[in-house]
């Protein structure tokens, strides 16, 4: 039995730790001291059950068998308050909360009587375990069922909905912990009702309960988590030491160990500063980056509204829905249209991009044929090749070209922004697009005798905001992003983008590498900060 | 002649979507904000529901989760997240267009395809 005794108060220790540290990282914070409270909850369960398995005689195993049973009724509704507040539905839920509030202090009200927990019996090996009482069962029914399981519904129509890869590793880790807590910890219950055949094992995993919920409320930054585990394990080094200083038998051992304390002491605080400092700096980074995404996707969200404006009074004038426009004003009508159409095309970039760099795009995975999605590309900028006079020609090389799984509308906006640059930037000859299959894989080759990419720019042309000398030379209209998205979204589909040119005014080439068989992520994301 | 309830609050679009739809053919009503958009799908019973996400006091998700009868609601907006887009649909949005990139005459097409008989 002692094995539960030390389990139990390791689990106690790690709630009080772990519930600690996240009420003082902002206490103000709801998801933060939701939590706290959970753990206090939990800890006063965890140190009342190795308190009432140390005892010797039965009226105490009682009294501290209640005392873990009023711990353990306030579990439910900390942890649906918690599961609420990160899902951001509290407001939404305020019902659900109110009522599971009175009903938990009702049972807690009722902990100390023998409603609740009737009396103290050996079962299962154990001298003494708690027996419930019919108020226990209407708790395990409405709390433990009820209460949890609501929140796990919740859990679970969140992660469906989550738009971002963040969220949803997030909810992972919750409803992970929650299978270990709430599982591990049901494997009390059938002893409380004289069954003592399995023993309460799940107990031992009821610890990452804890752990992992602390990892989600730090919202999946696992650079904090970096800082506690560091600061524990010094703190168990110099405790260990201090413990040995008095063990040893001899004065000079005593000095040699006061020495290496010393020592120890020393190269600990250095390591904990240096882990400070690299976590403050990622968190800098981090924080800047973040500023950023979102200041380019509300701006776009704002400049949208306007364009839509213009756009589509420009073009009802330009199709005479407003009656017949003077033939002097429909050249310039047709600039305001096109430039508005330009410009969205910029806004939309921009929020591709910001969406890459905060993990929001989602892949719809379908069969996909790749010849289909080229021709369409083709259609498409059929006009301005015409319009330029360039000779705008699709080959497809081999016959038999498999469905692959892909998102089509990200394919095409990949093949899309490939063929128009390559067609922006060429002012006479020809563009060919051929499409071929080698070695397990779709190959798309884009190729122009335009204006050609510098050695030193053929590194670059992939990056945001990077146009190239020739494309700034040449080219003013470029936005710098139709390829850093399109490399984004190839690298999503598992495939490889690369781009070959002898020079300047020596064409360009472009190929694009996709796998028949490949497993693709739904939801994925990119990481921007360069270490 | 088929109504449509167009619930916008910039004025600006919704009074180019109005005299696009008008001059189809359609009747239209507009409301500009969740709390006046219910009460008119309840008193004009219209065909067809336009909506946006972006409104003052609450947004169309709310429109959405509150509103319980079976006309077709289609979402029209600049705001292009995945979590709203894929709330509205689960809540039963039929389409979800962002204004910006189409023309009015292209939103009028897709519309249509709902007002069907």
């Amino acid at each position: 039995m002692d094995i539960y005794i030390v389990i139990s108060f390791i689990n106690g220790v790690v709630a009080i730790i772990f519930g600690l540290f996240i009420f003082l990282k902002n206490w103000k914070n709801k998801i933060n001291y939701t939590f706290f409270l959970l753990s206090a909850s939990f800890a006063i369960w965890s140190f009342s059950y190795c308190r009432w398995l140390y005892v010797a005689t039965s009226s105490e195993a009682l009294f501290w068998s209640k005392m873990l049973n009023f711990g353990a009724t306030f579990i439910p509704i900390f942890y649906l308050h918690w599961i609420l507040s990160i899902l951001g539905n509290t407001k939404e839920k305020k019902g659900v909360l109110i009522f599971g509030y009175i009903v938990t202090f009702l049972f807690a009200f009722f902990s100390f009587t023998p409603a609740y927990i009737s009396s103290v019996a050996p079962v299962g090996g154990f001298s003494y375990w708690p027996q419930a009482g019919f108020l226990y069962v209407v708790f395990l029914i409405l709390g433990y069922f009820g209460l949890v399981g609501y929140g796990m519904r919740e859990l679970f129509r969140a992660r469906k909905e989550a738009g971002s890869i963040e969220k949803i590793h997030q909810i992972n880790y919750v409803i992970l912990g929650s299978l270990f807590g709430f599982g591990g910890g049901a494997t009390n219950f059938p002893l409380m009702f004289g069954i003592g055949i399995i023993p309460p094992v799940g107990q031992t995993f009821v610890v990452l309960f804890v752990v992992i919920f602390a990892l989600a409320t730090l919202r999946y930054h696992l650079f904090e988590i970096k800082i506690i585990l560091t600061e524990t394990l010094v703190f168990i080094m110099a405790f260990i030491i201090i413990f040995l200083f008095f063990l040893m038998p001899t004065t000079f051992l005593r000095l040699l160990i006061s020495i290496i304390f010393i020592l120890f002491c020393l190269f600990g605080y250095y390591l904990v500063r240096a882990i400070h400092k690299e976590v403050s700096q990622k968190e800098e980074v981090e924080r800047i980056s973040k500023m950023k995404t979102e200041f380019i996707s509300i701006v776009s969200h704002q400049l949208r509204t306007p364009l839509a404006a213009i756009r589509g009074y420009a073009s009802m004038l330009k199709n005479g829905d407003y009656g017949s426009v003077p033939e002097s004003a429909q050249v310039p009508i047709n600039y305001i249209y096109e430039s508005s159409v330009g410009m969205i095309k910029l806004v939309n970039g921009l929020l591709s991009i910001s969406r890459l760099e905060r993990g929001k795009i989602e892949l719809k995975i379908q069969d996909v044929s790749v010849n289909d999605l080229l021709k369409s590309c083709i259609e498409d900028v059929q006009l301005s090749a015409k319009e330029k006079g360039l000779l705008l020609k699709y080959k497809v090389l081999e016959k038999n070209i498999p469905l692959i799984k892909a998102d089509p509308e990200k394919l095409k906006q990949s093949f899309s922004n490939i063929i128009n640059n390559a067609i922006l930037y060429t002012f006479k000859g020809k563009v060919e697009v051929s499409l071929d299959k080698k070695w397990g894989d779709i190959i798309v080759q884009i190729k122009d005798t335009g204006v050609g990419i510098e050695a030193e720019d053929q590194k670059k042309v992939f990056k945001s905001f990077s146009r190239g000398k020739s494309g700034t030379e040449l080219y003013t209209q470029g936005t710098g992003l139709g390829l850093y998205v399109a490399k984004s979204f190839i690298e999503m589909h598992n495939g490889v983008v690369s781009v070959f040119s002898k020079g300047k005014n020596k064409g360009s080439t472009f190929i694009i590498k996709l796998p028949i068989k490949s497993i693709i992520k739904k939801q994925q994301s990119f990481n921007i900060v360069e270490n | 002649m088929k109504k449509i309830l167009i619930i916008e609050d910039e004025k600006v679009l919704s009074e180019m979507y109005k005299f696009k739809f008008s001059k189809e053919g359609y009747e239209t009503v507009n409301a500009i904000d969740v709390e006046s958009g219910l009460k008119l799908v309840e008193s004009n019973k219209p065909d067809l529901v336009i909506l946006d996400i972006l409104l003052p006091k609450e947004s169309g998700i709310n429109f959405l989760e509150k509103y319980k009868g079976d006309v077709p609601v289609i979402v029209l907006s600049n705001f292009d997240d995945n979590e709203t887009k894929n709330k509205a649909f689960s809540l039963g949005a039929k389409d979800y267009i962002i204004k910006s990139n189409l023309d009015p005459q292209e939103v009028l097409e897709k519309i249509k395809s709902y007002l069907k008989d």
